[in-house]
């Protein structure tokens, strides 16, 4: 519990990062002696703290807190794992966002158009500097090349991984990179100019192609970092800061400030869209608590997903679609929140290979994305496909698949128009989501999963009780069941909350785990819990019967 | 901390893509308690003629500033501050920390008094977020 004791620490402020330039370099080495060498670190790189000038870094000639080689000396004689982070985007936990003095010439402005500023643990402002500043990139590229010959000098052998960083307002997630200022809007130009635009009257297609800029650029940066690093390159993540957003700075900086229970909603947020998170902005007295307890029980890496130890996130149901809204019209989130909370997650991008099922909208389906899916189905997954809108092109591939490999179809009508064909273990059921019954989602939805054979404890729990799922694979003394299902209640309100898990003849209830400030009753088939407020409890249960 | 509202003075477009007269649109409206409830604000900018109440924007800086006294009769409030994002931009570049982040709230922008102020206050914190 080291990392939980020095959460009020500058150099330590979450998520096993380790900011160095926050203290002085004569107390590196009793930081890292006290690090638990069984978890990695990451260190990002503030690179802009690094300049002497443009196109002049300073590695600790100049002053001491720049001795990167130094720190790689003690973490190599500390036996301390570490990965380093590098800005891909303006990074609120830095200064200026994290460029040099030199290239911060226009600040930010966001999507309402106000600066991008967040308030970091310490009350500092720190402001965000444009990206599209040419400056920036001249200072970006030269930092890489520099960073990269000073690696080679070291003995360094961490990989190097970029970073993107991103706020959420009223539940919408906005990139750092986002700009709006004038040198967006000049770079913007040249932009228009070299693709020979010359008039744009239309404010939709001017949108889509500042996105399109926006992210063209976004891309640029990540392509020359990962050209610069070349072996050193770790690959690229998004991380979503808390607290980070320009409403959010003016909340914490009220009497009344942000509370628990508004962080707790963000971080379940980002959780659903299995988005890493970073908590290093928020002060000591925000975070203390039961935050605190969530953030250090489940999301040490950032992604409550991520395996920790044994235990990994428990998924029931992958839905894979570029905008979630597209399942909201059919009632499939509101259903999975109501009797699935929190044991889904979104995907608008990389397909997952994993069991769990995988429900796919027809707008997520591309060529790839159809044969990786289908190829899911051969493997023996489990998949549910909305063919609304899908291209003609990829029907017609479906009626061959279907041909290809001799599948027995069993057309069904209940309330829409499907599909259902098995394979060994795999299950594919296709359905036409235009003729759903938005009224009656919740028996379609039922009745589907029961077909798709997915099951779960069923839990009553009010919106404002959050509750994270693990599974473990057996121990030998376990061998009668399946897996281990480990549920952590937490009750961030200030009011007693009760909880109900029905185990339905699959699921034994093993054990209770670090109760605080709650009971477990254990009843036939039923398990009562209570949680007064600020409240926290853990389950196991052992799974009995197979899913599908 | 006084009743506080940052608006954007800014150019909209219509379903059709074509550019309709500029507006006043509400950004953010805060006390020292918190944010107000969008849904009590939206009510309250129906009294506004020609105000687009789900958007919160407003023709006239006239008709914003008669929204915002309406806010501050509604939560009791003896007055106002209204920040432009323009002020609050300037507010933001020369702040550096917490303190002077605050200030922002307390120098920046126009204060204007709500008529029948120093109201009985009644059940105000559970007009916020």
């Amino acid at each position: 519990m080291k990392e939980a004791l020095l959460s009020d620490d500058p150099v330590l402020p979450g998520e096993q990062w380790f900011c160095y330039w926050k203290t002085s370099a004569a107390l590196w080495e009793s930081r890292i002696r006290t690090l638990d060498t069984s978890k990695e670190i990451s260190i990002p790189i503030y690179w802009g703290f690094h300049s002497e000038g443009p196109d002049k870094w300073d590695y600790g000639h100049y002053l001491a807190e720049r001795d990167l080689a130094r720190l790689i000396e003690l973490l190599v004689q500390y036996r301390v794992k570490y990965r380093w982070l590098f800005p891909l985007t303006p990074c609120p936990l830095m200064p200026n966002g994290g460029i040099p003095v030199s290239a911060a010439r226009t600040l930010s402005v966001g999507p309402k158009g106000i600066h991008l500023s967040s308030l970091n643990a310490q009350n500092s402002l720190h402001k965000m500097y444009s990206y599209f500043e040419p400056k920036v990139f001249s200072a970006f590229n030269s930092f890489l090349k520099s960073f990269k010959e000073f690696l080679k000098t070291t003995e360094n052998k961490a990989k190097i991984v970029g970073q993107q960083y991103s706020f959420t307002e009223d539940g919408m997630l906005t990139s750092f990179l986002y700009d709006q200022s004038i040198a967006f809007e000049q770079g913007f130009g040249r932009y228009l100019k070299n693709h020979e635009i010359e008039e744009l009257n239309d404010p939709a297609e001017e949108l889509r192609l500042k996105n399109e800029f926006l992210k063209e650029v976004g891309d640029l940066f990540i392509q020359t970092a990962q050209t610069e690093l070349d072996s050193l390159w770790g690959g690229e993540e998004e991380v979503s800061f808390l607290g980070a957003s320009p409403k959010e700075s003016i909340q914490r900086s009220l009497p009344s400030g942000k509370t628990s229970i508004g962080y707790f909603i963000d971080l379940f947020e980002h959780y659903l869209f299995a988005r890493k998170v970073s908590s290093t902005l928020l002060r000591s007295e925000e975070k203390k608590g039961l935050l605190e307890t969530v953030l250090n029980e489940n999301f040490r890496t950032g992604n409550a997903w991520d395996k920790d130890d044994e235990w990994e996130g428990l998924c029931l149901f992958e839905l894979y679609s570029p905008k979630p809204q597209d399942f909201f019209g059919q009632g499939l989130h509101q259903y999975l929140s109501s009797q699935f909370r929190w044991l889904y997650r979104f995907h608008n991008d990389d397909f997952k290979d994993t069991d769990s099922l995988k429900i796919v909208h027809s707008k997520y389906l591309d060529r790839e994305h159809f044969t990786q899916v289908l190829k899911s189905f051969l493997l023996g997954k489990r998949v549910v496909i909305d063919k609304n809108g899908l291209d003609p092109e990829l029907e017609k591939r479906l009626g061959i698949f279907y041909a290809e490999n001799n599948l027995k179809l069993e057309p069904v009508r209940f309330q829409t128009q499907m599909t259902f064909t098995q394979l060994g273990d795999g299950k594919l059921l296709v359905y036409d989501g235009q003729g759903l019954n938005k009224d009656n989602y919740q028996v379609f939805w039922k009745k589907i999963f029961e077909v798709m054979g997915v099951t779960h404890l069923h839990t009553e729990l009010s919106d404002d009780v959050f509750s994270l799922w693990k599974r473990r694979e057996c121990s030998t003394d376990e061998l009668n069941y399946l897996d281990v299902r480990r549920v952590s209640f937490y009750n961030p309100t200030s009011y007693k909350k009760n909880v109900k898990l029905q185990t339905q003849n699959k699921f034994a209830f093993m054990r209770m785990i670090d109760p605080q400030k709650a009971t477990a009753k254990s009843f036939a088939q039923v398990i009562d819990v209570e949680l007064l407020p600020q409240g926290r409890i853990s389950l196991d249960f052992g799974h009995f019967e197979e899913m599908r | 901390m006084n009743l506080t509202l940052i608006y954007h003075f800014q150019s909209f477009q219509n379903e059709e893509g074509e550019f309709s007269p500029a507006r006043y649109k509400v950004i953010y409206c805060f006390a020292g308690a918190g944010f107000l409830e969008t849904q009590t604000l939206q009510k309250l900018a129906l009294e506004i003629p020609e105000a687009d109440p789900a958007e919160l924007t407003f023709v006239t800086l006239d008709d914003l500033k008669r929204f915002a006294l309406l806010v501050a009769e509604e939560f009791e409030e003896d007055e106002v501050r209204l920040i432009s994002v323009q002020d609050f931009n300037i507010g933001i570049d020369g702040a550096k920390d917490i303190s002077s982040f605050r200030q922002i709230f307390l120098g920046f922008g126009e204060v204007i008094r709500a008529q029948g102020a120093s109201k009985k206050r009644k059940g105000i914190l559970s007009r916020f977020f």
